[in-house]
């Protein structure tokens, strides 16, 4: 991650705000930042969302292109995950020196999409064997201030909620059949997005897990915890990062939190998902 | 990897060469809108493989055909690559590899080709959806010295006009593509000729150049590169690094317009082209120039056998003369100026042909350099300080004079 | 497109637009907090953000200059931009060449010389592509400049001008862009008339140059209009608030 320098005192003050339950924010332990999801915002996309969390500013776009199925499941669909940390975000990231962080983001949403199997990828399956939609996920970093993870896992599911692949109809039998793709833009289906996790970060800071951390707070955690979480609050995926650790207690109690945050956010983006969609300016 | 950077340029001598500019004069005397000396050489062995020099920069370009399957989004096009290697030996700070230098040119050739439809991409088609021709262009720089651009533009064009691909016939969805000894390969569809033309500009766009030599390069602020063809039109124009007024855009364009006419005439002329399509057979060359060539080699051919006939029957006193006159230039008896010896070959040989060849042994042997008559091989050289040596140019002479028997000295 | 009809008989182009007409320009001034100096500039579907981080210390010995500041410039394309999916969003030639071609016209409207033996980063981002992308991320980088409190020569307003039916067309859309006429993107100072960024692409007469040049600096000039209010307006709120 971009990594924000701090001075021994700014670390030891969020330390003690954390211990006093009070972050530099004003909020608690468990409190979320309140974000912003707009959809349908770029119009060349199949479906797009972007999300601002303070400083954090996602874009993602959603293509379906028709294209040949992965041969070890020819019955199913693809959905390809591409994460672009734009220099825009921070000049660390020109040029190619943002594409291990982004090979890295794209490679967790693509393994928690796969171990959750929340996508029914069989319904994208157009011939098998031969023909099937792809999906491809691009998403953009445009700022980058903590929270990466988990805005991305937020525009991501908002994104697809709004894709929507044009219908069309298989003519012919055997080798000679054809995709004839509907004209009418309105004619099409949406994926069933109900079933998508996101993902939930916890940092350990002293000996607190705190939920949410600004980049300041990432900046001296020990070590992070993201958790999957779908809407009915199962766990799909877990990793740590960092060099810390914590007791079998803690680590009880960050799931439960996780659990219960991400059924919260998962509530808020159905909302949204509900309302018209707004475009940018 | 050890990069060394471009030899900076010092203050004094970017002052120099920009006050010299100023009085509209050039470090290697030439004018403001002068190019330097243009030569082209076309490979007289491989087809498309084309040597371009402007001044002392040289560029080589070579031209690589081959069939592919052509890509899905344009099923009729052909392809066409251009490639550019900088070689190290060029300049001390080019590196093998790809620079925004190799970059920049390799745009700039895409948007003169491809782009302005110089080279028609649908005339390489082959099958459609199946098979087309891909044109690679690998262009080599052997030397910058100022104004690589240009040069590798018409490197490229060059090798393109010289480039023959191998006939094919398709029938049907069959095709057939006939090699070198069945069929005479065939030239590339060319529509126009865009020819580069470089400006570089001084303090602010208040002075130009045409093409900046590598001295001049250090100190300009800005380019214009503006391709233009012989049909008035501009291919592609990219300006850089310096802010111009209108009418001085529309100034350059008129004057690239002439340096266009130029460089095409240039052009024509070493690769052979003539206007008139009947005189010339498939390589381009005038039918009359091969026929020149020929009749001077069945000339040259004649002469030397009637020589040699001659010689057999003249040759010992040919060569007698000869090596008395080699013998006293080697061992000068008096100390006589060597005009003397030519004197005394025309003692002998009422025949036209011999005293023609005396006086040219004669000849040869007292002066320098001549007009080609050849002379001796007895590794005469040094003494007098003059000459015996060797043009050697026809048969003529050589081949009277060599194999045979010396005759003992008097 | 052969049935496709650039300029209809009436005079209006497909999407409406008189020839001279340019397309809507809206601008979101600061719109990244955390760079410098940032700006999203829409004009039409082309949407373009752009930012400036800087001056600021050289990241390579070799990128120091003495005399003035070193500009390094990106441009890339977001992958969902243009309607047929780009596989990479930068890195390649025609990107990197975009990128050369603004840093060069930066360095003559930037005055560089008062930030010697330092950087400044433009970086600029095509969200949606619909013909334009360069003249319009050249506008947003401006503003990103301004933003950024970087002193410039003056503005640098650029629009692209193509000819059809010998009528020159400014502030060209997708297929406009692609259409059977030469396409010419011309980056003017407005004050000075000096043109800063020119490029030509596609064959256009000698004889037609100036017209389209001449077109295409007037488009400059009302964009400059365009983006000088809404400095203003900016300058406005923040004050303000």
């Amino acid at each position: 991650m971009a990594d924000r320098i701090l001075s021994d005192f700014e670390i030891s003050y969020i330390k003690q705000g954390v211990l006093a339950d009070m972050r530099s924010d004003g909020r608690s332990c468990r409190d979320y930042r309140s974000f912003e999801l707009r959809s349908g915002i770029v119009s060349n996309t199949s479906g797009s969302a972007e999300i601002k969390l303070e400083r954090t500013n996602i874009l993602v776009g959603v293509k379906a292109e028709i294209g040949q199925p992965n041969p070890l499941n020819p019955n199913k669909g693809r959905i390809e995950f591409f994460v672009d940390c734009s220099a825009l975000a921070s000049p660390k990231f020109e040029g190619r020196r943002g594409e291990d962080l982004g090979r890295n983001l794209a490679h967790r949403l693509s393994d928690l999409y796969e171990n959750s199997n929340c996508i029914d990828l069989e319904s994208l399956s157009i011939i098998p064997g031969q023909d099937c939609w792809i999906i491809y996920v691009d998403a953009l970093v445009l700022e980058y201030s903590g929270g990466v993870l988990d805005c991305l896992s937020i525009a991501v599911k908002g994104a697809l909620a709004n894709t929507k692949i044009p219908k069309l109809t298989v003519i012919g039998e055997g080798e000679e059949q054809e995709i004839e793709i509907s004209d009418n833009p309105f004619d099409s289906t949406s994926i069933d997005t109900n079933n998508v996790p996101v993902f939930v970060s916890l940092s350990l800071i002293g000996n607190q897990f705190i939920v949410d951390a600004s980049h300041e707070e990432e900046a001296c955690s020990l070590c992070q915890l993201s958790v999957g979480v779908n809407h009915k609050g199962s766990i799909c995926s877990i990793l740590k990062e960092g060099a810390g650790s914590f007791k079998h207690r803690q680590y009880n109690e960050a799931i439960s939190l996780a659990s219960e945050i991400g059924v919260s956010v998962i509530e808020k983006i159905t909302l949204t998902n509900n309302t018209a969609p707004e475009k940018m300016l | 990897m050890n990069r060394s950077r471009a030899s900076a340029i010092s203050n004094c001598e970017k002052e120099f060469t920009l006050e010299a500019i100023q009085e509209r004069k050039r470090l290697d005397g030439r004018s403001v809108y002068d190019y330097r000396q243009v030569f082209i050489k076309p490979s007289p062995v491989t087809h498309g493989n084309v040597l371009v020099t402007i001044g002392e920069t040289r560029v080589q370009a070579c031209v690589g055909c081959e069939v592919v399957v052509p890509r899905p989004q344009r099923p009729t096009d052909g392809l066409l690559y251009f490639n550019v290697l900088p070689s190290p030996m060029a300049a001390p700070n080019y590196d093998i590899g790809k620079s925004s230098l190799t970059m920049r040119v390799e745009r700039l050739l895409d948007r003169c080709f491809k782009e302005s439809r110089s080279l028609d991409t649908e005339s390489l088609c082959i099958i459609a959806g199946q098979k087309v021709w891909s044109i690679r262009v690998d262009i080599h720089i052997l030397n910058d010295s100022g104004n690589i651009t240009d040069c590798c533009v018409m490197a490229s064009f060059c090798a393109l006009k010289h480039c023959r691909r191998p006939y094919v016939t398709v029938s049907g969805e069959h095709a057939t593509i006939h090699p070198v000894s069945e069929r005479e390969p065939v030239p590339l569809n060319i529509h126009h000729t865009p020819i580069c033309i470089t400006f570089g500009f001084l303090s602010e766009g208040n002075y130009l150049l045409v093409d900046p030599s590598i001295e001049e390069e250090k100190v300009l602020t800005g380019h214009l590169y503006i391709v233009m063809n012989i049909h008035r039109e501009i291919c592609t124009m990219q300006l850089e690094g310096v802010a111009l007024q209108h009418e001085e855009v529309v100034k350059c364009t008129k004057i690239a317009m002439t340096k266009v006419n130029e460089l095409n005439k240039s052009i024509n002329k070493y690769m052979g082209i003539r206007t008139n399509a009947k005189n010339m057979d498939e390589d381009g060359q005038s039918i009359l120039t091969n026929v020149l060539k020929e009749t001077t080699l069945q000339i040259d051919n004649i002469q030397t056998a009637a020589n040699v006939q001659e010689d057999r029957k003249n040759g010992k006193d040919i060569i007698q003369e000869v090596q008395e006159d080699v013998y006293e230039i080697m061992y000068p008896m008096e100390e006589e100026p060597p005009v003397t010896e030519e004197e005394e070959p025309p003692k002998t040989k009422p025949r036209d042909k011999d005293t023609d060849e005396e006086e040219e042994v004669t000849v040869t042997l007292t002066k320098d350099d001549i007009t080609g008559l050849t002379s001796i091989e007895t590794g005469l050289t040094s003494n007098t300080g003059e000459q015996t040596s060797v043009n050697r140019n026809s048969n003529k002479e050589t081949s009277g004079t060599r194999g045979r028997k010396r005759r003992k000295r008097k | 497109m052969a049935d496709f009809e650039y300029l209809s008989p009436e005079g209006l182009r497909s999407d409406g637009r008189r020839p001279q007409e340019l397309r809507v320009l809206s601008c979101n001034i600061s719109h990244c907090l955390q760079a410098d100096g940032s700006a999203y500039l829409q004009q039409g579907n082309t949407r373009v953000i752009a930012t400036v981080y800087g001056p600021h210390d050289v990241s390579r010995r070799s990128e120091a200059q003495h005399d003035k500041a070193f500009i390094n410039c990106q441009f890339s394309m977001a992958t969902f931009s243009t309607s047929e999916r780009k596989k990479r969003p930068t890195g390649d030639k025609s990107c990197l060449e975009t990128s050369l071609a603004l840093k060069k016209t930066f360095e003559a409207a930037i005055l560089t010389d008062t930030y010697p033996h330092s950087k400044i980063d433009i970086f600029v981002q095509i969200l949606q592509s619909d013909g334009s992308d360069k003249a319009v991320s050249i506008n947003a980088i401006t503003m990103a400049l301004i933003d950024a409190g970087i002193p410039m020569k003056d503005y640098v307003c650029a629009t692209s001008v193509t000819l059809i039916n010998d009528t020159p067309i400014v502030d060209l859309n997708y297929f406009e862009e692609r259409g059977p006429g030469p396409e010419l993107i011309v980056g003017t100072l407005p004050k000075s008339g000096k043109i800063v960024f020119l490029q030509v692409n596609s064959r256009l007469h000698i004889d037609n140059m100036e017209k389209v040049l001449k077109e295409g600096m007037n488009g400059n000039q009302r964009v400059h209009t365009i983006l000088d209010t809404l400095i203003k307006k900016h300058l406005e709120k923040s004050i303000l608030t």
